[in-house]
This record gives structure tokens, sequence and C-alpha cells, in this order.
């Protein structure tokens, strides 16, 4: 159907805005804020996309780029508090 | 177009709205605090949403009853761990000694905590200050 | 492997291989042989970070049942109200002047295990306009969830515990002790 398509396109794009947030955020914390948001936004565009192509191989790829995201940033967020 | 599917595009089209509900709060709140509440927005409603909008595609469109369930579980794994890493920045940015710009109406952890931060309490930086540098 | 910790092992590599079957979804000879090697170095390693007491906890109709009636009528319907009202916030001209705070609030006495506590607190997380920052005991064995919020409607803690966590830590209590 071509609607999932035209929404994982609106999703990258949203990815796109975050990257502006990213580039630009005034302290530490906020890039990393907006990096963990841009791991949930990719995922989605994953998941909108393996529904349109119709291979379930994608579905695998979002869970784990959802995956890495979450541990990556426990362990940044736990490094800027200082326990590491 | 079917039922299935128009159900499916009324959850793809709230899906859409709340991440970018979300992405804006991100962009645009002034302090990091307020940024964590909105990307919330992202990670809960837009989630399920687009996870429920793909079940509804893929029910009738014969991609397997394994595709529904790695969906939900991928709803599950998002909506599961994505409150720690929230929790985890929160307090992290607290104890960096990041303060919102605008004055707390109560603060209860400086109180039994103290300040919270090795260093003195700094403020939130200006954006001008950050480009310059 | 310590004997007594027989069960909990039991516990966590029944899970893990449950949830390996979820995700390949085959009854395939090799992928079964492949998930049980996966499950017990998983429940080898795991165990001790998961389980503390009374392993088979959760293998429990009654607890399942509520687990899902919790899920469904309960946090879906709070999390759908939280997040209108926050992009309400978003979209509202005047987005950062909110009035934000940090408060504690009590916990209900009827929870005290690990899970529980964790299980309401990401609760709390996943309403958007709320975020757990800590969760801490005194001496007399009351928990406190160090809460921040958005836009502080009441700073008497115990009603802003009632609007915070009311229904929920209900629905919580009939899971977890």
């Amino acid at each position: 159907m071509t609607y999932l398509i035209i929404g994982a396109i609106i999703y990258v794009l949203l990815d796109l805005v975050l990257l502006v947030r990213l580039v630009n955020g005034p302290t530490a914390a906020d890039r990393l804020c907006a990096a963990d948001s841009l791991d949930l936004v990719t995922s989605t565009a994953l998941v909108l996309y393996s529904m349109y192509s119709g291979r379930a191989i994608y579905l695998d790829i979002a869970l784990v780029v959802a995956v890495l995201g979450f541990v990556s940033t426990v362990f940044v967020s736990r490094y800027l508090e200082g326990r590491v | 177009m079917t039922l299935l599917s128009i159900i499916s595009l009324i959850f793809m089209i709230i899906g859409i709205f709340f991440a970018a509900v979300g992405v804006y709060g991100v962009l645009k709140m002034p302090d990091v605090f307020g940024r964590l509440q909105a990307s919330t927005c992202i990670a809960t409603m837009s989630t399920l949403m687009i996870a429920l909008a793909a079940i509804f595609y893929a029910l009738p469109h014969g991609l397997g009853f394994g595709t529904v369930i790695k969906l939900a579980l991928f709803a599950l794994l998002i909506l599961g761990t994505n409150p720690i890493s929230n929790h985890a920045l929160i307090k992290a940015s607290y104890k960096m000694g990041i303060r919102p710009k605008k004055r707390m109406v109560i603060d209860d952890y400086a109180m039994d905590f103290g300040s919270g931060a090795e260093e003195p309490v700094a403020e939130y930086p200006e954006e001008k200050e950050v480009q310059e540098a | 492997m310590d004997k007594n910790k027989l069960p909990a092992y039991l516990s966590v590599f029944i899970f893990s291989f449950l949830f390996w079957e979820l995700l390949v979804w085959s009854v395939n000879i090799r992928e079964i042989y492949l998930g049980l090697f996966v499950a017990a170095a998983v429940s080898a390693f795991a165990t001790k970070f998961l389980i503390q007491s009374r392993p088979f906890y959760l293998y429990n109709p009654v607890r399942l049942f509520w687990i899902l009636i919790y899920s469904v009528c309960i946090f879906f319907v709070e999390m759908v109200k939280a997040n209108i009202s926050m992009a309400k916030i978003v979209l509202s001209k005047d987005m950062g002047d909110t009035r934000t705070g940090i408060i504690r609030i009590p916990g209900s006495k009827k929870i005290k295990s690990g899970y529980g506590l964790a299980m309401v607190a990401n609760s709390i997380t996943l309403t958007p306009g709320t975020i757990t920052m800590d969760v801490a005991e005194d001496d007399k064995g009351n928990n406190y969830y160090y809460i921040h919020w958005i836009n502080v409607e009441t700073t008497d803690r115990q009603k802003a515990g009632e609007i915070i966590k009311g229904r929920m830590e209900k629905g919580i209590g009939r899971i977890w002790e």
C-alpha cells in the first residue's frame, strides 16, 4: 500500500529535524536526549518500511536498533553521572 | 481500500501526529527536562500506534502470524526499556548541575539530598554563548 | 551453581526459551536445540540479577490475567490522557511557561518488592508529563518517589500522589506485593 511508504518518508523527515537538536544542543544531555529519540524514530520508520516491502527481516533490524539505542543511552548517561 | 486498511491508516495518522508533537517539543522546549518529557510522547503513543497500524496491515495481507507476534514484541520492548533510559538520563542531567531555566515551584530532591551536584550549581547555558563557542 | 538456586535458574530458563520461541516462531528441531542452548546460557548469567526470592511468583494465571487487565484497561487509558495533555502543552504558544518542579510523593504501604516499585516507577515515567527521578526508602520502611512534574497542579504531596499514580498503583497492588 502507498500510505505506508508515505508514513515512512515522514518519519525520515522527522529524523532530519531531530538532527538539528543533535548538532546544536547546548549540553551533552540535550544531545543524548535527541539521539535517543532518533533511535526510536528510525526504528519506527523501519517497521513501516518492512510492512511496505513485505520482508520481515527489516523488523529484526528495527528491534536491534531499538535495543542498541537503549543500551547506549543508559551507558552514556551513567558516564555523564560519573559512575562508570 | 478494505476496512482493515482504513483502520490501519487512521492508527498511522495518529502515530505520526504524536511523533511530530514529540519532535517539535524536543526542538523547541527550553531545557533538557522539558525535552525529555516531550520525547516520551514519541516512545509511547507513536510507537504503539505504528505497531497497531502494522498489525492491522499484516493480518489481511498474509504476512504471517510470526510477524504480528514480532510487532507486539517490538512495542513491548520499547515500552519496557524507554522509561529506564529516561530515568537514567534525567538523573544524570540533574546531577551534572543542570537546572531548569525557569525557577522550579518545588524541589524536594535538593531539599533531601543536598544540591545533588559536586560542583556549584550551574544555570542552564544560553544558546547564544554556545553558538559562539 | 548453587543447589538452592535451581528453581530460580529453571524459571529464567523457561522464560527465555518462551521468548526465543516467540521471536523465531517455528518448530524446526534445529532452532529448538539452539534455543535450549541460548536459554541455558542466559539463565546461567542473568539469574542473579533477575531473581532474589520466590522464582515462580509470576507463573500464575490469576496474576497474568491481572497484568492483562492492568495494561489494557488502566495503563493505556492513563497514557492516552497524559499524551493528549502533553500535546496541548507543546502546541500552546507559551510552551516553556509551565510550573515545573520535583515533588516527593509517598508510595503505598502494600507494595514492598523491588519489582512492584520498579513497575510503579516505570508506569509513572511512561505517562508523558511525569518522570521518576529516584525511589527512596526511609527508616520506617515507607517508600517515596521523587518525580519531575512538568505542570505542578498542587504542592500538597498527598494530593499530588493521588493525581499522579492513583489508579495505576491500585492496579499494580493486585499483581505485586
